[in-house]
């Protein structure tokens, strides 16, 4: 499969990045060569494999239903760029009247 | 044309634990803005979710209460998008494999019982809350729900107009309320819905292309945005137009369904098996004791009201309605009382009062067993009907028992003949012409002889031995 610039533009905006020109160029090349690299391994025969969904091979532990202290707002907070009232500000994100 | 409406619900019900999913924060409603947080919920670099078992159990629950097949083995993936309410960039959910599949539930419709089948039920963690109404050009954030455990219950397209889907929510709210994993409330997000709609014309069986519709956050809301949708969506088809496939947001002041721009962008989540999560294995022994610790539900329950109460579907549904309501009505019948009398009685008396109080029966004035005593004085022919109802009233001012006001006011009633006989004597005599009247064959006069005689005796003559005592005196001579 051909990386196009399309599909790379793609990516950008799904994982919120901006990529200058050679950037692009240079995953277009590093994702072409990953995915030449799964062709490699479609080729073994796997079909009586059960994937593989985590290397480790055990189960998950669970944790009891009980509350400990949270931490304080300050404390939280701290790496916040902008907070106002107890709130994290951020740049309004919703048009005037499409609150959810 | 005449279209037939296809429609979908996918539910979200907020888990009742004490702790959120992954982490030990508290899931509290209602504390300050971001005062339930820590390093996990918020995301910081390097903290592991640790997996909480009630949510779990919870989710299990009602996958077996929906006679879901429970996966033994199930898995946790990641659904990636940015959001400023999503501090890691991604929800904790489950894709492939989730925990409940295949189930199915009944619902009453007009046209009778109706199933509805559930393609899936797993666990996934919330997001955090955003109000946009406090600034012009910023939104403000608050991540204590961040990672409050939900469940989402997606149900085949298999219901067919808003009826129905407020039935089957209605259904499923109740069996949530009934396994006590949800409080149910919509009003305050514990249960949230979102709707797929598609038409066709009736007798097609390929599907219409769908809209999601958001923002259903009433039970009323679910009913009016999907008939407002199934009628924009046919005014759409009859001009000759296509349905665009896009997410809808309901506006119920408006009345109306409107496209949301902020998610315009067709969504690809890029769902990936989450890396921090190991698979979760549920052993055959952990699940049986699930299932033997669930409670009787709603369907099972309403069987046996018809079947050891001999009340009639419609009074067993309503007295089922809710695990509480249930409750009362069997400790009321325990206490002594024919059950269909009782079973009138919480339905029109107290359910009236309750109604009018704006209380749930929980917080009930009248206690089961007052409510047994008062039917077991009309039983014993103590007080009449009528009278009961002043002593209920009263009741429910005062808390006093039936019995001890029956007492006090000289409620008893008069079944005795003896007593009555001279009460009958003297209205016969003081009415010569009502009795001339009645025996030339207006015989509707004996309401009114009965009327004087109830006002004679302040309303306490046994109406019953006293209509046979007027008749008697009546018809001789």
């Amino acid at each position: 499969m051909q990386i196009s610039q399309d599909l790379i533009g793609r990516l950008e905006a799904l994982a919120a990045l901006r990529l200058d020109a050679q950037e692009r160029e240079s995953l277009c090349a590093d994702l072409g060569r990953i995915l030449e690299y799964v062709r490699q391994l479609e080729q073994l025969h796997a079909d009586d494999v059960d994937p593989t969904v985590h290397v480790t091979p055990a189960q998950q532990p669970l944790r009891r239903d009980a509350t400990r202290g949270s931490m304080r707002r300050e404390d939280v907070q701290r790496n916040a760029p902008d907070a106002r009232d107890g709130f994290y500000r951020v740049p309004r994100f919703i048009a005037p009247g499409e609150e959810s | 044309m005449r279209y037939e409406a296809v429609i979908g619900l996918e539910v979200h019900a907020q888990l009742l634990t004490q702790s959120k999913i992954f982490c030990a924060c508290s899931t509290r409603f209602g504390a300050a803005a971001n005062t339930q947080t820590c390093p996990v919920c918020t995301g910081m670099p390097g903290v592991l979710p640790v997996l909480n078992e009630m949510a779990v159990e919870y989710a299990v629950r009602m996958g077996m209460a929906t006679a879901c097949t429970i996966r033994q083995r199930s898995r946790f993936a990641r659904k990636n998008y940015f959001y400023p309410d999503l501090p890691k960039g991604y929800q904790i959910s489950q894709f492939e494999e989730p925990l409940c599949t295949q189930g199915h539930l009944t619902i009453e419709t007009q046209a009778g019982e109706r199933t509805v089948r559930i393609e899936r039920i797993h666990l996934e963690e919330d997001a955090g809350k955003t109000l946009h109404d406090q600034d012009p050009d910023s939104s403000l954030v608050d991540l204590n729900r961040t990672g409050t455990p939900l469940i989402e219950i997606v149900s085949e397209p298999d219901l067919r107009d808003p009826l129905e889907a407020h039935a089957y929510l209605a259904k499923l709210k109740q069996i949530l309320v009934y396994l006590e994993i949800c409080d149910g409330n919509m009003e305050e997000g514990s249960l949230r819905c979102d709707a797929n709609v598609s038409l066709r014309p009736v007798g097609e069986s390929r599907l219409g292309t769908k809209t999601e519709i958001k923002n259903l956050n009433s039970f009323k809301g679910v009913e009016a945005a999907l008939r407002h949708e199934i009628e924009r969506q046919a005014a759409l088809l009859d001009g000759g137009e296509r349905v665009v496939q896009e997410t809808r947001l309901w506006d119920a002041q408006r009345g109306e369904t409107r496209v949301m721009r902020s998610k315009e962008e067709a969504h690809d989540y890029r769902y990936f098996p989450e890396p921090d999560l190991l698979p979760l294995v549920l052993d055959a022994a952990w699940l049986e004791r699930v299932r033997a610790a669930l409670p009787e539900l709603p369907d099972a329950k309403r069987e046996r009201f018809q079947v050891q109460y001999s009340l009639g579907r419609y009074d067993a549904h309503v007295l089922t309605g809710t695990q509480a309501l249930a409750d009362y009505y069997e400790s009321a019948v325990a206490a002594g009382g024919e059950p269909k009398r009782i079973a009138n009685w919480v339905q029109t008396e107290l359910q009236g009062l309750l109604n009018a109080r704006g209380i749930g029966i929980e917080a009930s004035p009248i206690s089961a067993a007052s409510l047994s005593e008062l039917v077991r004085l009309i039983e014993a022919d103590r007080i009449s009907g009528k009278m009961a109802k002043e002593v209920f009233a009263e009741m429910q001012r005062s808390g006093e028992a039936p019995g001890s006001i029956v007492e006090r006011r000289g409620m008893q009633q008069i079944s005795d003949r003896t007593a009555l006989l001279p009460v009958v004597q003297q209205i016969l005599a003081a009415n010569p012409g009502a009795v001339e009247k009645y025996r030339d064959g207006k015989t509707k006069l004996l309401g009114f002889f009965v009327g004087q005689a109830m006002k004679a005796t302040r309303g306490r003559a046994n109406p019953q031995e006293l209509e046979q005592l007027l008749r008697e005196s009546l018809d001789s001579s």
